[in-house]
């Protein structure tokens, strides 16, 4: 019964106008002519009417059997098409393996980098309904940035609560922070990702629990008494060994005890694709057990953009609807809060674009089309490859094919029948390119920087990506099965004869495809080498940029004293204590504290020079801030340009002072001496006096245009979070774990993390470039060797089928070098179009990638000529020794081959 | 699996032969189905009982395999109808199925009247 249903449904499929809109025209006729003959005979209209449906059957089966007469011709044919196909590939083994391994090589690479894509910015986050979920960020007209794509800034909690109040397109609005928190009470103190989130959170992302339950609507209601936790999946596994009896546990967290209430869904960790997979959820009530310094300080501020926001879009409310009705909210808050709210609006993401970072999304596409075009190159010049040995094939196939349509196969059969060949190739290709993409993506996985966990990103090849590679391989079969089957299955008969079954040379009148091809494989491989080229380039610029700072011989770790509720005047004695304590360690010549990591960004305040406010018409600008020890600048070894550097005399109650680097000196003062001049932060009338200059570093990452920083003195700004930087006199590894351990013994509740040298931070920083330039170089490479075996095929080919031409050259007094310029020269002409089309491809779509190399113009001559100059050597190779074969083709041979 | 079964059955059986018959009622000239079948009927003395019906899957058949196209028109009796007519290769089909069955019905014949006259002796 099944099998009737899905062959009628099949046949619906592939029902012609020939069964339906015929058949039962048809039948009635034939029964209507059964009558009038029926009624001639003398049957009164009754009679005849029965005596005709008798006479002709059930007419219903009778249509199923002729619509089911197309259907079995179908499948037979295919049957057919499939076991000759097999049998035609299984007879031409070389053929069939060099085919199904290019294949598989440029199936295997593009499955591997739409692995990471798709993990990464494909991957809807594990919620309901993600396309109705947007996160809300501030935009700010006023106040400048000199950061590259701060665009989009989150959103101040007391905002938060507004909107929510006021909105009237979300069904709701929910905020979260991650701050990372010590989580004590076991045998060691470890640091712990954390989400601080509004009570409604996870209704808003609509999951259910794994185990236990979700914060109740008004869990972060009563400060400091809320305290209740969500785990994630992974954290509950990993440290509760999923054990049930977990919810209604205690966990110390910023020493405050939390119970445990449940468990998050399987695989979510957040609305960051990027997160640890290890979680906490806190409710936002806690904020003051959970947050110190400058967190604390300003949670509750307007102007503080610590938070992000993202709604549920209410059902039939599009996104332009729902913008413009929140821009009206913003400018209602810009009314009522002037100060804070001048010039700040709203902007909406999708969430599932901003779970890379609002900012940063458009980045992480460019980088992923990039790589995937980059694989798409490799695999379009193995399909073009693959066309190419096809055709010789086919030619090789033609007396097959002359045959075959005398005996009455219609041209589109053969035309099916070569396609089902090729497609049977690229299915083979495609399974053996799986195996070379799960191989791939565990050694890509490998490389990965420790910095981001075994579970954190979910590579596995699910359904998204064995759809994709089906597709491509479907996609890829047909069309380069068909540029050869549509040659072959027109065998012309009269130019076979002509020819005398063989091919001639190689050249846009005697064989424009394989012309065509060579000409594109060549070109592809300048485009792919030409992006491989940069990005070398970039990514030893980008070693070679100097941080500002000396990296060598200097190492790191962190704490937060705010976790373990240190009030300021314990935590000031405690820097004193670390820097002594690491300073006397041996092997170290320098120590300080320092809120900020090495190029590790830092908390901003917008800065308003001495008598600018936000009343004056004055634009502030969002500066970086770095409260530092007074041994910060020669621990670093940051040269001092004007003026002096903090000491011991700079305390609490004398003047404030900063010491700025000349990026800020030069942004706020342009032309004048920055020494002596004061600054205030926005709505604080306390004036700070710059008391030296600084050379720049790098901030927030290597290659950016210098930022302005001011460095503050820890003892006038106070950072619980903090790092220790020290400077050895030789091989830092062998000093760290020395004042690892002095720093511990300070207080044993201490969680000490990111305990590294400068050189593995950068290096961190630098990993995505160095693995862009490596899989690119890859993928140039490998173009390239595919290219060279395409060239040489065809020119082999065609000296093959050129023998007998060279070899009554030959007898006709034809030099070596003649037929070596001859054959070399068709090739090579060839070789020199596809350079010059590729070259102008490559000047066009570089400049697409500009943002994402380190000092390197993305039409820069040095890679260009290289990458060109690299490519006709091979092309000479790949030409020469066809060409010198045919020099050996022997006169006599020759003219005996027919 | 019902239809599969019916298919199997009575085409295997059926199939080659009203093939033919119907290939060589066409010669006469395009016809349509309901003459087709009454052709048959009186041409065979009505020995073949055939539904009238089972000759359009047949058709069909004769179809695809581009041994007869099929045309509308109309009929003496001014209806609408289908008229198929034999193309070259059906042509060809029918004089090789033609001779192929006079072989085949010659040596059966012959194994028939062999095994009469051993039974006879």
């Amino acid at each position: 019964m099944s099998i009737t249903r899905s062959l009628t449904k099949l046949g619906a499929i592939l029902r012609t106008k020939e069964i339906d809109a015929g058949l039962d025209d048809e039948i009635r006729s034939h029964l209507d002519m059964e009558i009038d003959d029926n009624l001639e005979k003398g049957m009164d209209p009754e009679q005849a009417l029965q005596a005709a449906n008798r006479a002709f059957g059930n007419a219903s089966l009778v249509k199923d059997d002729s619509r089911n007469a197309w259907i079995y011709r179908w499948l037979d044919d295919l049957a057919k098409d499939i076991r000759f196909g097999g049998r035609m590939l299984l007879k031409n083994r070389g053929f069939s393996a060099v085919a199904v391994l290019s294949l598989a090589l440029g199936f295997g690479l593009n499955t591997t980098i739409f692995t990471v894509v798709n993990a990464v910015l494909l991957h809807p986050l594990p919620v309901r309904d993600v396309q109705r979920l947007m996160q809300l960020d501030t935009i700010d007209a006023k106040t400048k940035f000199t950061q590259a794509n701060a665009v989009k800034l989150g959103m101040s909690f007391a905002n938060y609560q507004d909107f929510r109040r006021q909105n009237e397109v979300f069904t709701d609005l929910a905020a979260w922070t991650a701050p990372a928190v010590t989580w004590s009470g076991g045998a060691e103190p470890r640091q712990v990702q954390s989400y601080v989130v509004s009570a409604n959170y996870f209704d808003v992302l609509g999951l259910t629990p794994a185990a236990g339950r979700f914060f109740f609507p008004d869990e972060d209601t009563k400060p400091n008494s809320n305290t209740v936790a969500v785990v994630s999946y992974a954290l509950w596994a990993n440290k509760f060994g999923s054990d049930p009896n977990a919810i209604g546990r205690t966990m110390i967290l910023n020493s405050t005890p939390y119970t445990i209430i449940g468990v998050a869904p399987r695989g979510f960790k957040g609305t960051i694709s990027l997160a640890d997979s290890e979680q906490v959820w806190l409710p936002s009530s806690m904020k003051d057990q959970i947050f110190s310094g400058f967190d604390a300080e300003f949670f509750n501020d307007r102007r503080f953009l610590n938070m992000t926001v993202f709604g549920r879009l209410k059902p039939g409310v599009s996104l332009s609807q729902s913008e413009a009705s929140l821009k009206t909210v913003a400018s209602r808050l810009e009314a009522e809060y002037p100060k804070d709210n001048a010039g700040r609006s709203v902007a909406l993401t999708s969430l599932a674009e901003a779970a890379v970072g609002a900012n940063n999304h458009d980045q992480f596409t460019l980088a992923g089309g990039m790589m995937l075009g980059a694989v798409g190159l490799v695999l379009l010049i193995a399909c073009a490859n693959l066309a190419n040995l096809l055709l010789a094939q086919a030619a090789r196939r033609q007396k097959e094919m002359i045959v075959r349509s005398a005996l009455g196969a219609g041209r589109g059969r053969l035309l099916r029948q070569l396609l089902t060949e090729s497609t049977l190739l690229s299915l083979a290709g495609a399974t053996v390119g799986l195996l070379i993409a799960y191989w791939g993506r565990n050694i890509l996985w490998s490389y990965r920087p420790s910095f981001i966990h075994e579970s954190d990103v979910d590579l596995s090849l699910d359904s998204h990506v064995l759809l994709f590679t089906l597709g491509i391989a479907l996609i890829t079969g047909a069309l380069f099965g068909a540029i050869p089957a549509i040659k072959a299955s027109s065998p012309n008969l009269a130019e076979t004869l002509k020819a005398g079954g063989r091919g001639n040379s190689v050249g846009w009148r005697a064989n424009p495809v394989s012309s065509l091809l060579v000409v594109a494989e060549t070109a592809l491989a300048l485009v792919a080498l030409v992006g491989a080229g940069l990005f070398i380039r970039s990514q030893q610029n980008a070693q070679h940029i100097d941080p500002g700072f000396e990296s060598d011989k200097l190492f790191m770790m962190a704490f937060d004293l705010g976790a373990l509720h240190y009030n300021e005047g314990k935590a000031q004695q405690f820097f004193r204590a670390a820097v002594e304590r690491a300073s006397t360690a041996p092997g170290v010549q320098f120590a300080t504290v320092a809120a900020n990591f090495p190029i590790g960004g830092g908390f901003g305040r917008t800065i308003f020079p001495e008598g600018q406010d936000e009343t004056t018409g004055y634009r502030g600008t969002l500066t970086t801030l770095n409260s530092v020890t007074p041994t910060y600048f020669e621990t670093l070894r940051i040269p001092i340009v004007r003026g002096r550097v903090f000491t011991d005399t700079d305390r609490k109650d004398t003047q404030p002072v900063a010491v700025i680097n000349e990026a800020m000196a030069r942004h706020f003062w342009p032309g004048e001496d920055a020494l002596g001049k004061r600054f205030h932060f926005f709505d604080e009338p306390k004036l700070r006096e710059v008391v030296g200059v600084v050379k720049n570093t790098v901030v927030n990452q290597i290659g950016e245009e210098p930022q302005p920083v001011a460095y503050l003195p820890m003892t006038q700004d106070y950072s619980p979070f903090a790092t220790l930087q020290v400077r050895t006199v030789g091989r830092p590894d062998s000093v760290i774990s020395a004042v690892r351990n002095a720093i511990q013994s300070l207080d044993p509740n201490l969680a000490i993390t990111n305990v590294q040298t400068i050189h593995e931070l950068m290096d961190q920083g630098l990993w995505a470039a160095r693995m862009a330039a490596a899989l690119l170089t890859l993928f140039g490479v490998l173009a390239l060797i595919l290219a060279a075996i395409g060239v040489y095929g065809v020119l082999s080919y065609s000296v093959n089928q050129q023998r007998q031409e060279i070899g009554i050259r030959r007898a006709l007094g034809a030099q070596g070098g003649d037929v070596l310029r001859l054959v070399a020269g068709q090739g090579l002409r060839l070789a020199l179009v596809g350079l010059a089309v590729g070259l102008a491809l490559a000047l066009g779509f570089t400049h697409a990638l500009s943002s994402l190399l380190y000092n390197v113009s993305a039409t820069d001559p040095w890679t260009f000529v290289g990458v060109t100059v690299i490519l006709l050597l091979v092309a000479l190779l790949a030409c020469f020794i066809p060409a010198r074969r045919a020099t050996q083709v022997d006169p006599l041979v020759a003219l005996r081959y027919d | 699996m019902a239809p599969k079964l019916r298919n199997a059955d009575r085409l295997e059986i059926m199939q080659g032969t009203l093939d033919l018959i119907i290939l060589r009622t066409l010669r006469w000239g395009p016809m349509h189905g309901h003459g087709i079948a009454k052709f048959i009927q009186q041409t065979s003395g009505d020995t073949f009982k055939i539904e009238h019906g089972s000759l359009y899957p047949a058709l069909q058949r004769l179809l695809q395999e581009r041994w007869i196209t099929a045309e509308w028109g109309t009929s003496s009796k001014n209806r609408k109808a289908r008229f198929y007519s034999l193309t070259v290769p059906g042509r060809k089909q029918l004089s090789a199925e033609h001779s192929k069955w006079e072989r085949f019905s010659e040596a059966v014949a012959r194994i028939l009247t062999s095994a009469r006259a051993e039974e006879d002796a």
